[in-house]
């Protein structure tokens, strides 16, 4: 009776929007959707245990990416080390869609390319929708850390890209 | 923040939904026609994602993992390990592992020097080219300020010390004075102790009616020194970091420090770790010269520890 209740809790508190976001941040992370699955299942499966130790409900979200990144770290920090080249399942998956905007396309092929932090902090501000504050609880940075961490990763990132001046023209004639 | 990092930061898709500065900025730099274009292409980005798994099939998969997660953090490492052996197994057991705890406490050094924190501020001076130092070679002779400084500070501790006494209470404020020539540069620095805010005001107050005293400059510190012991007795460290002043006691350790300072970051730059290397030895004029290197582990941090200094 009282875990049905704990359920109940739980699943109020996470959103469809919270939900996507930890799918979505599971799958930057990991090589597979079977790694990007099982992920998130652990995940799920600790905030549910911790959920009592939340004070802030608001921060719901950016503490379930967290958990899903200090999970991520304990599990397979390792074995993506030895494969560091290897793009994860949600690039591999941005790459094979058919995108009606080409620069999204050439965005997912430079995100892939980028470092780790610079591609965890994009993901998480500009994919994730998180604020600056929620993606510093995530990484566990301050909100300046972050802010300096996103305009050195859009640098970074638009250093890869094949810019064609058609595409910026387009976009003023819109 | 420049109008330039806001159409990053706001994650502006278009010229509608930029403010006036922004729009200032695009007229200047086309370029940034760029950013806006990325912006959208990213907003478009995060619509692709592979399609999540069913919830409701992913949460009963959650809830069997905590349940078993459950039941494994219930048992004990003990009863893991022996679990289902024979009662005269585990007693043995048992022994040997109370014979093992009380070596390894005979083993364990002898409890470490007690050591405390304060917080509060610094107010730095910079008082320009020292004069010519008294007999005893002292700067503060050279400087009349600094003796007017000293005067001041000791009547303000006076009158602390008789407002304290007469409310009954014990005085916790500190106050202290360090002078430092170098290079025949004279600096001097107000230690303020776990002051509040109104305290702090009235030194300051009372301090900028000394005649020629410039403005300071204002710092929050921690002190950290050796249970009782002052700033100014003896030798000790004082280091800035990132504009927070640290100060520790005589005989300092690379320990004392490193975990002090990774204190400090763990609260205020989450992420970095300073690793501290302390080197003791003998300068050329035969006085005792103390190096300390301070490496904050973050590469994304501008913030450098600005040279620890010995004295």
């Amino acid at each position: 009776m009282q875990e049905q209740m704990q359920r109940e809790r739980f699943e109020r508190a996470l959103s469809k929007e919270a939900y996507e976001a930890a799918w979505r941040y599971s799958c930057r992370l990991c090589r597979s959707r079977e790694d990007a699955e099982d992920l998130l299942q652990e995940s799920l499966a600790r905030a549910f245990t911790r959920h009592g130790q939340l004070k802030d409900p608001q921060r719901f979200k950016g503490w379930l990416l967290s958990i899903v990144r200090s999970g991520f770290l304990n599990r397979y920090q390792r074995q993506r080390r030895e494969d560091e080249q290897q793009s994860s399942y949600w690039y591999e998956h941005a790459l094979q869609q058919q995108h009606e905007d080409p620069l999204a396309l050439q965005l997912a092929d430079a995100m892939a390319r980028l470092p780790q932090q610079h591609c965890e902090v994009l993901g998480l501000f500009y994919l994730d929708g998180l604020s600056i504050e929620e993606t510093g609880q995530v990484m566990g940075l301050s909100a300046n850390v972050v802010r300096q961490r996103l305009f050195r990763a859009r640098a970074a990132m638009r250093s890869l890209l094949n810019i064609d001046p058609a595409i910026v023209a387009a976009s003023q004639e819109n | 923040m420049p109008a330039q990092d806001d159409i990053l930061i706001n994650r502006s898709e278009g010229v509608e939904q930029l403010s006036d500065a922004e729009l200032e900025l695009l007229k200047r730099k086309p370029e940034m026609q760029q950013s806006l274009r990325e912006n959208q292409a990213l907003s478009a980005l995060a619509a692709s994602q592979p399609p999540a798994p069913v919830r409701e099939a992913t949460l009963q998969q959650a809830y069997a993992r905590a349940g078993a997660s459950n039941v494994e953090d219930k048992m004990t490492l003990f009863s893991r390990i022996l679990g289902g052996r024979p009662w005269y197994v585990q007693a043995a057991a048992a022994l040997a592992l109370l014979a093992g705890l009380f070596a390894l406490a005979t083993l364990l050094p002898p409890q470490q020097k007690s050591y405390a924190s304060q917080d509060g501020f610094v107010l730095s001076y910079d008082l320009g080219q020292a004069g010519t130092p008294g007999e005893g070679g002292d700067p503060r002779d050279a400087d009349p300020r600094i003796a007017e400084v000293q005067r001041v500070l000791e009547e303000f501790k006076k009158e602390s010390q008789a407002r304290a006494q007469a409310e009954g209470k014990e005085l916790t404020n500190k106050v202290a004075i360090q002078v430092r020539n170098e290079n025949g540069k004279l600096s001097m620095s107000v230690a303020v102790m776990n002051p509040d805010a109104e305290l702090l005001e009235t030194i300051k107050q009372r301090l900028a009616q000394v005649p020629g005293l410039p403005a300071p400059t204002e710092q929050p510190a921690t002190w950290f020194a050796a249970e009782g012991a002052m700033p100014g007795d003896g030798e000790g460290l004082s280091l800035n970091l990132d504009g927070h002043f640290f100060t520790f006691g005589p005989g300092f350790t690379a320990e004392e420090v490193e975990r002090t300072v990774n204190d400090w970051l763990a609260a205020n730059k989450p992420g970095s770790t300073a690793r501290v290397k302390v080197e003791r030895g003998t300068g050329p004029d035969g006085e005792e010269r103390v190096e300390v290197r301070i490496e904050i582990g973050d590469p994304e941090h501008a913030d450098k520890a600005e040279g620890g200094e010995a004295r």
